[in-house]
């Protein structure tokens, strides 16, 4: 019974991120934090949108007092005309470019393969940034909001 | 002496005819079903030649006359083939071919050998190569190459696999819905681990006329696990909508029953509750053929009481990858959204990953989850016990089964198994009945236990098995339902997911799915089969 207690006070208590954006708000920072990290990029690529990414997906398990009808923006992208040999260089420029912002770099790896995989979450808004190996050797770049709510159509 | 030597060549020459069709026949009992049956009566028909033969021989032997031995060597082994592998034409040809040879040259043997026995082995053969070449035909009408190893085990040998279930396919082939529903039940009871196939190979050799009959007279047929997916679809969205436009017309009804108009506001209500459900899979069904996404497939539903569902985005039968979700503890139709999500943020991210690969990724709410208990790590006053897990076990069997059955054939397709929460426990027990022959991978997150002690014990082979959980959710540190599958000893890959806010919620509890998270990719890296870029746990930290 101490352990159902304490584990029901502590749902209580929880409380987490809330964001005060709009989906296009949401929308528009993804888009910018994709730009600004493609700007960096040596040779520039092509961008090629990953229209699965146009889907809103729901907002799961949401405990930080809003509601699951809310949405998550996601946009990914893959980045054409790259050459293998630079995949390494352009994951190390947009790592870069991240902590500069002051995002939180979350994973790094695949660098001694020459298939990058890293991850970070923006500051302030603690979205999800991600640059990705992918098969047929292309690199891919994505970015997911937090819980934001849909526009009214 | 020359007469002799003469009728030993002849016996030596006819002596190998079903050499070749043996040898056919050992490269494909792998299959199963009446495969191995008939390819041991072929060994057998084969071993008696060679008797009747050396037979004949000693008879017609003078003084001095040695009779050679006709045995031949034994047929090659088989090869090991994957789950999904099929059979190519030319290889079940050679069966039928050789029997053709061999009826035609063993009549004339036995003549001028004297050997009757030799002539029954002739006219067996013959009436082989004719049940076989018939079969054969409705195999191949399709145009599928290779023939899938299902249709080849119960279609080309059914005549060799006999079973109690033959009354209820003819009967529901004859449009009996008790026949079918019988069947349903059955194969939900997870016994039978031939249903499936049985039933696909039943189903492709109907023939088109038979199909549109049935398809007609059975509206439940697309229930059935086994069966075609695109079959499925088609006659679950028409149930479906049949039974939407019946719901909808009885709130309209008013009884004229008196009796029956006391307790019509409580039947209203459910029929309200089982419009939501419809309400429900249909938003599901619409996540799909969306932006780049596949099309959604109805594999199954059920709108009564807590309701049920399974959709698939991307088409199984067709796909290099399958992957299914089992949700679990709360999981209810009216609620389902959440899941169906899941799926489809997963195929997103597994093909974002891999967009040459054909993917399907399943939602499956095909049983009953037990509702929330409070009192879950309450040893002894539980409700959450395993007796929901071992039911909705024998129907994930029933699914997995069905997309063996179903699938095209091919030889490097992978199943991979999903289960979080209770579901993994579902998953777990569902592995350890058809040990393995239940999936390629398992994989389970935020596990409460799934029924052993340890991996090894899910019979799914070394590293075949995976474990995601997230520091701070609270159900995969309980270990009720046997060890924890994201502690060492379980001995099951651990891969890494994102810790979980530091105070103990439910939400770290549902994290695994959130878009672009490692979690998720490494979900989509193994069902992809990207094993080497999995981050394991305690994984490549910043």
């Amino acid at each position: 019974m101490i352990r159902l207690s304490a584990l029901l006070l502590f749902v209580l208590v929880a409380c987490g991120e809330t964001s005060a954006l709009n989906e296009r708000q949401a929308t528009e920072r993804v888009e910018q934090l994709i730009r600004e990290s493609v700007a960096v990029i040596r040779p520039q690529p092509s961008l090629e949108l990953y229209r699965p990414s146009l889907n809103k997906n729901l907002c799961l398990g949401a405990t930080d007092g809003g509601s699951e009808e809310r949405v998550i923006i996601t946009r990914t992208y893959y980045l054409r005309g790259l050459p293998k040999d630079r995949f390494v260089d352009v994951a190390q420029a947009v790592k870069a470019h991240w902590q500069e912002q002051g995002h939180v770099i979350t994973q790094t790896r695949g660098l001694d393969t020459g298939e990058p995989e890293i991850a970070a979450q923006s500051r302030p808004d603690d979205f999800i940034l991600s640059l990705s190996w992918t098969q047929g050797d292309v690199l891919g770049i994505g970015v997911t909001s937090t819980c934001v709510w849909p526009d009214v159509k | 002496m020359v007469a002799f030597q003469h009728a030993v060549r002849h016996a030596a020459e006819v002596a190998g005819v079903l050499d070749e069709p043996a040898r056919a026949m050992a490269a494909q009992a792998w299959v199963g079903g009446g495969a191995p049956a008939f390819a041991a009566e072929l060994a057998r028909r084969r071993a008696a030649l060679t008797a009747a033969l050396e037979s004949a021989l000693s008879r017609l032997a003078g003084e001095g006359d040695a009779v050679p031995s006709l045995a031949r060597p034994a047929t090659a082994m088989t090869a090991l083939h994957g789950s999904f592998s099929g059979v190519e034409p030319a290889q079940l040809r050679r069966v039928v071919t050789g029997l053709t040879t061999a009826a035609g040259e063993l009549p004339r043997a036995a003549q001028s050998l004297g050997a009757p026995e030799v002539a029954a082995i002739g006219s067996w053969s013959a009436a082989q190569a004719d049940d076989l070449r018939r079969r054969l035909a409705l195999i191949l009408r399709d145009g599928g190459t290779p023939a899938s190893a299902p249709l080849v085990a119960f279609g080309l040998y059914g005549g060799h696999a006999p079973s109690a279930v033959t009354a209820l396919l003819t009967g529901a082939a004859g449009g009996d819905a008790a026949a079918l529903a019988r069947l349903v039940d059955v194969q939900r009871q997870a016994s039978d681990p031939t249903l499936a196939a049985r039933v696909n190979a039943w189903w492709r050799m109907l023939d088109a006329s038979a199909r549109d009959q049935a398809e007609k007279a059975l509206p439940g047929l697309g229930l059935l696990d086994g069966l075609p997916v695109a079959l499925r679809d088609r006659a679950n969205r028409a149930l479906l909508a049949g039974e939407k436009a019946r719901l909808a017309a009885l709130l309209t009804t008013v009884p004229s029953d008196r009796q029956l108009l006391l307790t019509w506001p409580a039947f209203l209500d459910r029929v309200m509750r089982e419009l939501d459900h419809v309400k429900i899979i249909e938003e599901g069904l619409a996540q799909g053929g969306r932006n780049g996404r596949p099309p959604a497939y109805l594999l199954s539903f059920d709108t009564r009481a807590l309701g049920q569902a399974v959709i698939s985005f991307g088409d199984p039968d067709a796909a290099d990858r399958v992957v299914a979700y089992v949700p679990g503890l709360n999981t209810v139709l009216a609620s389902y959204g959440g899941d169906l999500n899941r799926a489809a943020v997963l195929w997103d991210q597994a093909h974002y990953f891999a967009p040459a690969q054909k993917i399907a990724s399943i939602a499956w709410l095909g049983y009953r989850a037990p509702q929330i208990d409070w009192q879950l790590n309450v040893p002894g006053r539980s409700v959450a016990a395993d007796g929901a897990a071992e039911k909705g076990a024998r129907a994930l069997v029933s699914l997995t089964d069905g997309l063996r059955a179903s699938h095209g054939p091919s030889g490097t397709a992978k199943l991979t198994i999903l289960g979080h929460s209770y579901g993994s426990l579902v998953t777990g027990k569902a592995a350890v009945l058809r040990p393995g022959r239940f999936a390629d991978e398992l994989v389970f997150v935020g596990s409460p236990g799934v029924g052993v002690r340890r991996a090894e014990e899910l019979g799914m082979g070394p590293g075949r098995v995976w474990a995601g959980e997230a520091a701070g959710d609270p159900v995969a540190d309980l270990a009720r339902f046997g060890n924890d599958p994201g502690d060492d000893s379980f001995g099951a890959r651990r891969f890494y997911v994102e810790d979980g806010p530091f105070y103990l919620t439910f939400k770290a509890h549902s994290d695994y799915w959130n878009v672009h998270s490692k979690s998720l990719r490494n979900l989509a890296r193994i069902v992809n089969g990207d094993h080497h870029k999995v981050t394991t746990h305690p994984g490549a930290q910043p």
